[in-house]
């Protein structure tokens, strides 16, 4: 986690996933969304269904205690359940990054876009482009990074 | 050096005395030399018995029996609002063992009054947890779990997740398909008849019997045939580890030293169970039947404990030659041979005359055509077997009791199973009488690439020819909506109102001969829209887009779907003779499903030890492999095929009205008659045809297309999305001539275009 936090430094990247943060309906009292570990990335509390949101919260606890892999066999449980929800792809997403899995992570966070139709989510959409940008980053691909960081900000500016 | 010389002197001189002083001289060296070579040739002749100690106790080790890896199905999910029916979950809890009472009092049983069930579930240690076993109330209507219950705590339960189906065993160092058996679960009487008909100083003897090799010569002559052979059991076992029927000195001789040396490090009954698993029975297609456990379920449908004397005698008789003893091809020279063998059991004391009598006069009971593998889902089983040999390091498979989930689904499967069986049967009578009807069947979730069920025969429980995965047929006019993708995707160039020519055409085919495709009702269309031209499949349309879009770029956007194998430049390409697995099939069209993302096609989802420490996880994969708005382009004509098109009889088929989009495939003369389609969840893939390649007399839609129709009927399955797409605007198109139409018009179709592809001018409605 530690040579994570650093390399965003270093790369100068941690402003992106400052914002990224921020995502899903805010439940009032939650806690602030500007913190960048992973174990605060799952909130449990942005899915509706009782079965959805305890999978979540199982995850986010695990994914705290470091059992990376279990968090990701509950996400993709819930997906399983509710395929059609771009928030828990994207919750997925995360977690791909955070493992340093760039790949999957690029590859969620696309499929969690597309899945956003009727209600337009530009923000979740912003917070996707933002994880693509990252994994293009990490995997070498400067200029594919970039396009995807200006596809996050003109979403994110055209929303606020 | 003095003394040496004079020693040296010496020596002729004592010989002298005797003979004449140069032989001796000249013998000695000889001696030496022959004793050197003696001593040589032993080094060698150790290093060799080494050599084959090692070869013999290493063969001997890996077929050992061992436990197999457990396979579990994928558990059953209850949680408020799933869509689940009451005989779907009986279903379920029949499956897994789950018995009916009153009032469930242990875990493994439950109650049922109308929706209302208590189960006494049994808890499971899961990759992600421990589910544990508790007593559960569990209310159902029509449209599925309405509430779950914690009856101890009377709290609501969030979800919870059944113990899942142990769907088999499997051993994945193993190549093929064994039931192992254990020494104590061999009936006493198969033991004695082997012994007594094989090897009777068995239990004597060092691994060699040269007694026995006079007694078989005088038991053979006095019957008149052979009944008897010289090896002993331990020969026979060293030889079926090396599978070689060559009958030379040296082999024999190699054999004799590998059974001393098996004898001095085993004991005998390690020697005899590794016998009853190995002993070669028999042939089913391209599979070897090895083992008196996947042979009494091969011959008799049942487990080796359940034998009867006659079936005893039968397998024993099978061991002489199982081939020469064929049970179809020479089941009256089996016969005598088992009435021969039960003979000798009652003239040696070990059964009753009257007994040997009685299984004389039983027929040889063999279930014919049973094909019976050791597994239930034999075609599910054995993608599993493939995807750990390719997926995972060998050692970790060696460890013993692996614990692998797999992503079958059990009521999926089941209707796959029962689709396909009863499709058949009907068809039988419509499909040529000069054709085996065949087929197989394939669904997979649009969610990922997890496979849901897998049919590879008629008969699902049948083993040996995987047609899911190994049946390589052109696919016909499933190659389409890759080339119809093909040109989409030239946004600039074409649109779903591009005018296409369906005219004839000549070529030059692979072979050097002009090719003259045509369509299916020999008629020329014309100039028509290039969604109307996939509508109808037609195929003199499709071979001129084509041509205008090249092989290459086809090429590449199969690739692009994932198809790995090798796609010719011919012209005939355009209209399906390529070959593909069912398997293959799926692959390309899950991208179409999933709206563009390629998942790989799995069948497992983690393996756990023994112990319950995780080893490995499949993780869920998605890469976008195509742009979801062309897809969307695509699957809206995929939709209108079914609406309006090839497959239009399918709603009607499938009882309901549930947004599928698919396409039919029918290859030369009727061969093979395929249907690919999805909903919003469900991928499925059926093929149908004869083993050999006989035309069937059956159309994509009036074969293939029944089966997926009548599997669809019975899974819950949810409304494939057809939603407009953002960044594309949707236009009314005549379909007699790609022009815009108002709305109302009976030819209008509604279509997704880019910014400016739409066509602008406007076609009157009469």
């Amino acid at each position: 986690m530690n040579v994570f936090v650093k390399n965003i430094g270093i790369l100068g990247l941690g402003a992106m996933l400052l914002t990224a943060c921020s995502l899903g309906p805010r439940v009032p009292g939650g806690e602030s969304d500007s913190i960048i570990p992973a174990e605060q990335q799952i909130r449990p509390d942005a899915a509706t269904s009782p079965a959805i949101r305890r999978l979540v919260e199982n995850a986010r606890q695990a994914s705290q205690q470091g059992q990376m892999s279990q968090a990701e066999s509950l996400l993709e449980r819930a997906i399983r359940i509710e395929p059609k929800s771009p928030l828990l792809w994207h919750y997925l997403a995360r977690l791909h990054l955070f493992q340093g899995h760039y790949q999957r992570a690029e590859g969620l966070a696309t499929k969690s876009s597309t899945l956003i139709q009727k209600s337009p989510n530009d923000r979740l959409r912003a917070d996707n482009w933002r994880i693509i940008a990252h994994a293009r980053q990490f995997l070498g691909d400067t200029a594919g990074a970039q396009k995807a960081e200006a596809r996050a900000s003109a979403l994110s500016s055209g929303n606020h | 050096m003095p003394p040496r010389k004079k020693r040296a002197a010496r020596v002729p001189s004592k010989r002298s005395r005797k003979t004449s002083p140069r032989v001796p001289t000249f013998l000695f060296r000889w001696r030496q030399r022959l004793l050197w070579s003696f001593l040589f040739s032993l080094g060698i002749f150790t290093l060799y018995v080494v050599y084959l100690d090692h070869q013999v106790r290493s063969q001997f080790e890996g077929k050992r029996w061992a436990i197999p890896a457990r396979v579990y199905a994928r558990p059953l999910e209850l949680y408020q609002g799933k869509v689940l029916s009451i005989s779907q979950l009986e279903r379920y809890l029949d499956l897994m063992g789950y018995r009916i009472e009153y009032r469930p009092k242990e875990a493994g049983s439950y109650s049922r009054d109308g929706g209302h069930f208590v189960i006494y579930s049994r808890g499971f240690q899961f990759w992600d947890g421990v589910e544990p076993k508790r007593l559960i109330e569990v209310i159902l209507d029509k449209q599925g779990v309405v509430s779950l219950t914690d009856q101890a705590s009377h709290t609501a339960i969030d979800l919870l997740r059944l113990e899942p189906m142990h769907i088999g065993g499997i051993y994945p160092s193993h190549k093929e398909d064994r039931i192992l058996i254990k020494l104590s679960q061999a009936p006493m009487n198969l033991l004695k008849t082997l012994i007594l008909v094989e090897d009777r100083r068995f239990y004597e003897h060092h691994g060699i019997d040269p007694r026995a090799v006079g007694r078989a010569l005088w038991a053979n002559l006095r019957a008149g045939r052979t009944i008897q052979g010289g090896s002993t059991l331990t020969q026979q076992l060293v030889k079926n580890f090396f599978l070689s029927n060559e009958r030379t000195l040296w082999r024999k001789l190699n054999e004799a030293i590998m059974s001393v040396l098996l004898e001095i490090h085993y004991q005998k009954n390690e020697i005899l169970e590794a016998y009853l698993n190995e002993i070669y029975l028999g042939q089913d297609g391209g599979r070897a039947i090895h083992g008196f456990g996947l042979a009494s379920q091969f011959y008799f449908d049942k487990n080796v404990e359940k034998l009867n004397l006659s079936e005893i005698a039968t397998l024993v008789a099978l061991i002489r030659g199982p081939n020469y003893y064929h049970p179809q091809k020479a089941p009256k020279r089996l016969l005598a041979r088992r009435n021969l063998i039960l003979e000798e059991l009652a003239d040696k004391k070990i059964i009753q005359p009257w007994q040997a009598r009685l299984a004389s006069q039983k027929g040889l009971g063999i279930q014919s055509n049973n094909h019976r593998g050791a597994n239930y889902y034999p075609a599910f089983i054995e993608l599993v077997r493939r995807q750990l040999r390719t997926e995972y390091d060998e050692k970790d498979l060696q460890s013993e009791g692996l614990r692998i989930f797999t992503t079958l689904d059990p009521w999926i499967q089941d209707q796959a199973e029962k689709a396909l069986q009863n499709t058949a049967t009907q068809l039988d009578s419509i499909a040529k009488k000069s054709a085996a009807l065949q087929g197989a069947v394939l669904v997979s979730s649009t969610t990922d690439g997890e496979i849901y069920a897998m049919v590879g025969d008629r008969k699902p429980h049948a083993a040996g020819f995987n047609r899911a995965l190994d049946a390589v047929r052109p696919v016909g006019s499933l190659i389409k909506p890759a080339i119809y993708l093909t040109a989409l995707l030239r946004r600039h160039e074409y649109s779903p109102a591009t005018m296409l020519d369906d005219e004839t055409i000549r070529l030059m085919g692979q072979d050097k001969k002009t090719w003259i495709p045509d369509n299916y009702d020999h008629i020329s269309h014309g100039k028509v829209p290039l969604f109307e031209a996939l509508t109808h499949s037609y195929n003199l349309a499709t071979v001129h887009l084509g041509l205008q879009v090249g092989f290459e770029s086809i090429q590449k956007t199969l690739q692009r779907l994932g198809v790995e194998r090798e796609i010719p430049s011919y012209p005939s390409m355009l209209l399906g003779a390529v070959g593909m697995s069912p398997l293959d099939v799926m692959q390309m069209y899950h991208t179409y499903a999933t709206g563009g993302f390629h998942s790989p096609l799995r069948s497992i989802q983690s393996v756990m030890t023994a112990d319950g420490k995780p080893l490995q996880r499949f993780p869920l994969q998605v890469k976008q492999v195509v742009n979801g708005t062309y897809i969307h382009q695509l699957n809206m004509m995929l939709r209108r095929v079914v609406t309006n098109g090839t497959a239009h009889q399918l709603a009607g088929w499938m009882q309901k009205n549930t947004i599928v989009a698919g396409k039919t495939g029918t290859t030369n003369d009727l061969r093979d008659s395929w249907f690919a389609g999805f909903s919003g969840s469900h991928l499925a893939v059926v093929w149908m045809g004869d083993d050999q390649n006989r035309p069937t007399g059956l159309t994509g839609s009036q074969g293939a297309m029944r089966v997926w129709a009548n599997l669809f009927k019975n899974i819950d399955t949810q409304d494939l999305s057809l939603a407009d797409q953002p960044g594309l605007e949707y236009a009314d198109i005549d379909y007699t001539n790609g022009l815009l139409v108002d709305k109302a018009c009976q030819r209008a179709v509604r279509m997704p275009f880019f910014p400016g592809q739409a066509p602008t001018k406007v076609s009157e409605c009469h």
